[in-house]
């Protein structure tokens, strides 16, 4: 009799710093993404009930929202919140593996820049 | 709702928001689109954007808020919120598209 060690890999990739430093950033800017997009609808939905009931409202929503600026912040957060939203549904599902996050998150964030580059050259044309 | 209810609610409403948001970006993008499906459309976009903050914010109330009553009552106020919110925007809508 005696002890017996077991070798195990480890639990962690070697690359877990890095890993885990782009998770915690994709959370972040994730809930930060939700709360833009929270505070537009709302914003939204009270502009669209007082243009139901004003013109010269809708007016001034369209000319907000067709302003170059508030559809690149608008949709960056839409951009990012869905792309990486559909990054944690794939990785929750075990369809993403935890090595390829990193990836993952940056294809997230160029998917999003294309978008926004995408709709300011609709818009600016 | 037990937590896999919120959990399952967020991602199922997350995937199915991607289409009346496409067709609402299309819209307003073109306006080649008939003004009952916009409005249909619209409707299952404010319910679903109701449905599917519900349960990040109440994950942030969770993570910000460490008292358990104060939890149950911020809980409360968003499903309030949220209902009132879904209530007054289809109403609105309903004005906005007659």
């Amino acid at each position: 009799m005696g002890l017996r060690f077991e070798v195990r890999r480890p639990a962690y990739p070697l690359s877990w710093p890095r890993l885990h430093r782009a998770g915690v950033w994709a959370r972040r800017l994730q809930r930060v993404s939700g709360l833009v997009l929270v505070a537009f609808a709302v914003w939204h939905v009270f502009q669209v009930v007082g243009a139901a009931q004003d013109r010269a409202r809708l007016a001034a929503m369209v000319s907000t929202l067709y302003h170059p600026a508030f559809i690149g912040l608008v949709l960056a957060a839409l951009g990012f919140h869905t792309l990486n939203g559909l990054r944690t549904v794939l990785l929750d599902l075990g369809l993403l593996g935890s090595q390829r996050q990193v990836g993952a998150i940056l294809a997230a964030a160029l998917g999003t820049v294309l978008l926004v580059a995408a709709a300011l050259g609709w818009r600016l044309r | 709702m037990g937590e896999a209810g919120w959990w399952v609610l967020q991602r199922a409403t997350g995937i199915l928001l991607v289409l009346p948001v496409g067709v609402h970006l299309f819209a307003q993008a073109t306006g080649a689109v008939d003004l009952t499906v916009r409005f249909v459309s619209d409707l299952a976009l404010l319910v679903l954007v109701v449905l599917h903050s519900l349960p990040g914010l109440r994950t942030m109330v969770h993570d910000y808020v460490p008292d358990s009553r104060l939890r149950v009552w911020a809980e409360r106020l968003l499903l309030l919120g949220g209902a009132a919110l879904v209530g007054y925007g289809a109403w609105g809508l309903w004005k906005f598209f007659a």
